[in-house]
């Protein structure tokens, strides 16, 4: 049985005259770990800072259930942002204070053979990924965001990294809301996957059915209007169709070649393809 | 976070305080600033840089955060963002205290006379670039944007301050704008007096910004600028207008209507004036209005004689007739002018001195252009003597005395202010002759052709000889009484039979109060006799009236005694009137006393003090 760890009612975030997030209704399980892909600017990162109170919305509301204290949210900025001024301990001392731990974890810490002493202004971006990381491990939290920051960690660290958080997923039933790119490194993590574009969701699928609810149709003609394609891909003369949602009826009254397509193939499609407007009703 | 913030604050302390103490040390050390000690160099300073302190903790409040690219960290703490401003708020208000305590105690040891701003406009800037400073925090990311927009609020502020305060006092009298000055409210020494009220009309004007940026930082988030500000300026509109009037209303109830002055005349009407406002005349039973433009008229007559009363008004001799209410100007003085001290009456004439209002010229030389001014009340023909030249060149402050004459020819007499405690006395003659003719230790007085002057213990009496003054009686005068004339009265007492002069000292009373001490000198038998003791201040009038005026610090109340029979005796007592409070006040004229309790004008003459009443006051 899901249980409800946060609601997202008709939230909206203007910057300027542009709407970053328009009237988003959304719901996240305890336990889930879910990926948004998206284009730049479509305000995947926007969302994840309003989760994090870090954006305060202009209009709507975003309600978390009354385990997730705020002392139990983790969230790790695509800035990697921390008082850098402080040295490792006092980062330690400081989040220990703020977020009452009592018995500091310092396993990942240890692991990265770091100098307590060394500001955290002179760590690498992947040992303060790493680090940021672990001081939000240390809190044992319910929810964590992580914004955009796989790509910027080396094989060895992005590893750890990622091994890291499964762990807690895996020990703690944590919900992990990431903003990502690409996929090939995380594949193993999203049991559902989001999809921004103008500042809407305009896929949200459980990884699982993903794969049975969207193929590629590869034709040189035009597929019918009725064949549901959200985005469309022109490669030379061939063109590249994503049919979503399909079942198997589409099959037998549209006769075509249904792909089966991975994961990383389906987000690549959804920022690279041609958007097509049916798509996004 | 606290402890974080306490530590943050502690560090920019250290450093504030290391130049604070260095940068007076290197001038002198460097000789920039030679010859001076290090706390008349350090003080100055120090009070210099600290309104730069008070901006710097305002609008500092996420400088460091910003600084280390911790402003996302920070707000996703588990704190909301009040409780994030106000651990932040906290321990810089302290710091911005901290220093201020620290100036305060240095300004009580010794720092008095070495400040570089006056001490309320000090205190005034200080705290309000703070709170300017701290609503404009999070306007901007850039610290010289935000020192240039809190330096442009505070001219914006002062400014409207000053427009408050110029629309409340125009709602109550007619007054030009170019009188009223910013430096009244840097100084707070303007003249309505400032109350609690017009304290709370500058902090009412100052809450737009405080309360736009309480309520907009309650959303504040890592967003441009823009959106922060676009939200700040929504809430500051509609609360702007809202302050502005209320600031209005606080401003208008400062403005004490005391600033109203009275005089009462020797046939017992009373002159009111409100600056601006021309003047009124009260006979009894009807006002009559003298419409005119008389600035901050204090009414103040120095002769009156027949249906005329006499004053200066704006720079202006003018005769008041009291009977068709007409005011007639006898002499203007160029406007580069003023009448230094009173106008002294002897005879049909008027004279007075008339200084340079700025005695320093444009090279800097000093041309103070002193002029003894006779004014001859018939005919109004003006007659100007210099005094710029020997004897008199080197002696500034100059009061006259004394007037009387010999062979046709009169002469007036003047002091100078004290130096090495003596004062010169100087004989002029109409026809411009200076003569010195003495020393004195204490005020001279002139009467009857006899000049008191005062050695260290004795009162010394002269006559003229031959053109000299030589003493004719030296009267001990170990208790150190002044004998002549009280304040309001400047004139000669020749025309009035005199037997006996008054005379005071200053004493300090059992209760460590400062008090008087009354004599009579006896002018047949050249006695003093003491006749007793006042708390406070004294007037008396010749001939015989001797009146002592005590207001008790403790009780609200004024008692006058009166010299009757050789005693000093309790006369009348005015109870209830608190003289300290701004809205009471107590006028003192040669024929009465005026006492204004709030908005009620009660007008008491003497010589039984009983009670006038005049229609429609």
């Amino acid at each position: 049985m899901t249980e409800k760890i946060v609601e997202v009612e008709n939230l909206k975030v203007s910057i300027g005259r542009k709407t970053v997030l328009d009237n988003i209704h959304i719901q996240f399980q305890k336990g889930e770990s879910v990926v948004i892909a998206g284009k730049n600017g479509a305000g995947k990162t926007t969302f994840l800072k309003c989760l994090a109170n870090v954006i305060l919305p202009d209009q709507g509301r975003i309600v978390f259930s009354e385990k997730v204290i705020p002392e139990k949210m983790g969230y790790i900025s695509d800035k990697l942002s921390l008082f850098e001024n402080y040295s490792v301990k006092q980062g330690i001392d400081f989040h220990s204070d703020v977020y009452q731990i009592q018995d500091f974890d310092f396993t990942l810490i240890n692991e990265l053979k770091l100098n307590l002493n060394q500001k955290i202004k002179n760590l690498s971006a992947g040992e303060r990924t790493l680090y940021h990381l672990g001081l939000i491990l240390a809190q044992k939290p319910e929810i964590l965001f992580i914004d955009e920051i796989i790509h910027v960690i080396d094989p060895y660290l992005r590893e750890k990294f990622l091994e890291a958080v499964i762990d807690l997923i895996d020990r703690c039933q944590t919900t992990v809301i990431m903003v990502n790119h690409t996929f090939s490194e995380i594949e193993k993590i999203p049991d559902r996957v989001l999809v921004m574009e103008k500042g809407q969701f305009i896929l949200d699928e459980q990884t699982e059915s993903l794969g049975e609810k969207l193929k590629k149709v590869v034709a040189k003609e035009e597929i019918p209007e009725e064949v549901p394609c959200i985005f469309k891909r022109e490669a030379s003369y061939l063109k590249e169709y994503f049919i979503y949602p399909f079942d198997e009826a589409l099959r037998k009254k549209f006769p075509h070649d249904y792909k089966n397509i991975n994961l990383n193939e389906i987000i690549k499609a959804f920022i690279g393809g041609q958007y097509a407007k049916k798509g996004n009703q | 976070m606290l402890k974080k913030e306490i530590n943050d604050v502690l560090k920019q302390i250290a450093i504030f305080t290391a130049f604070a103490l260095v940068i007076p040390a290197f001038l002198i050390i460097t000789t920039i600033i030679s010859n001076q000690s290090y706390f008349s160099v350090f003080f100055p300073l120090f009070q210099f840089s600290l309104p730069f302190w008070a901006f710097f903790m305002g609008a500092s409040l996420f400088s460091v955060e910003r600084g280390q690219r911790g402003m996302e960290y920070l707000l996703s703490l588990p704190y909301s963002r009040y409780e994030v401003v106000g651990l932040k708020i906290l321990p810089r208000l302290a710091a911005v205290v901290l220093f201020y305590v620290v100036f305060l105690i240095l300004y009580t040891s010794g720092g008095e006379d070495l400040v570089a701003l006056p001490f309320f406009s000090f205190t005034f800037l200080y705290f309000s670039l703070y709170l300017i400073s701290l609503s404009l925090s999070a306007s901007s990311e850039n610290f010289i944007i935000l020192f240039v927009s809190s330096l442009f609020s505070l001219f914006i502020y002062l400014n409207l301050l000053l427009l408050v305060f110029w629309l409340a006092v125009r709602a109550k009298v007619d007054i030009p704008f170019d009188t009223l000055d910013l430096r009244d409210f840097l100084t707070l020494e303007w003249n309505p007096e400032i109350t609690v009220l017009a304290y709370f009309s500058a902090f009412v004007l100052l809450l737009p910004l405080l309360v736009s940026f309480g309520l907009s930082i309650k959303k504040l988030d890592i967003r441009p600028a823009k959106v922060y500000n676009k939200r700040f300026f929504k809430l500051f509109a509609p609360i702007f207008l809202g302050c502005f009037i209320l600031s209005f209303l606080f401003a208008h109830g400062s403005i004490i209507t005391g600033y109203t002055y009275y005089y009462l005349t020797k046939d017992h009407k009373l002159i009111e004036s409100t600056p601006y406002s021309g003047i009124k005349i009260y006979d009894g039973s009807k006002v009559h209005k003298i419409e005119g433009d008389f600035g901050s008229y204090w009414p103040s007559p120095f002769h009156e004689e027949n249906e005329y009363v006499y004053d200066e008004i704006s720079n202006k001799i003018v005769r008041i007739n009291m009977s068709d209410y007409t005011l007639e100007v006898l002499y203007e003085v160029p406007p580069e002018k003023y009448i230094r001290w009173s106008i002294w009456t002897h005879e049909q004439t008027f004279v007075f001195l008339e200084y340079n209002r700025n005695a320093w010229d444009k090279d800097k030389k000093f041309v103070p252009d002193k002029k003894f001014v006779l004014l001859d009340k018939p005919s109004k023909n003006v007659t100007k003597i210099s005094l710029d030249d020997k004897p008199l060149k080197n002696h500034y402050n100059l009061t006259i005395f004394g007037a009387d004459g010999t062979d046709g020819q009169r002469f007036w007499l003047l002091t100078t202010w004290p130096y090495k405690e003596e004062r010169h006395i100087f004989k002029l003659w109409e026809d411009g002759k200076v003569e010195h003719i003495g020393k004195t230790r204490k005020w001279p007085f002139y009467i009857n052709g006899m000049l008191l002057t005062y050695s260290g213990d004795e009162l010394i009496i002269h006559q003229e000889k031959e053109g000299n003054y030589v003493p004719i009686q030296r009267i001990p005068n170990p208790e150190g009484y002044r004998f002549g004339l009280s304040y309001y009265f400047r004139t000669n007492l020749d025309d009035i039979p005199i037997n006996e002069l008054y005379g005071t000292k200053r004493i300090t009373l059992e209760d460590q109060r400062i008090g008087t001490s009354f004599a009579i000198l006896d002018l047949e038998n050249f006695k003093i006799e003491k006749i007793g003791e006042s708390k406070g201040r004294m007037d008396y009038y010749y001939p015989e009236d001797l009146y002592f005026i005590e207001t008790n610090p403790v009780e609200p109340e004024i008692r006058i005694y009166k010299y009757m029979d050789g005693q000093i005796r309790l006369f009348k007592t005015f109870e209830d009137f608190d003289y300290k409070k701004p809205e009471n006040r107590s006028f003192w004229c040669r024929s009465g006393i005026v006492l204004r309790r709030g908005k009620k004008v009660k007008v008491y003459a003497y010589p039984d003090l009983k009670e006038i009443k005049f229609k429609k006051l």
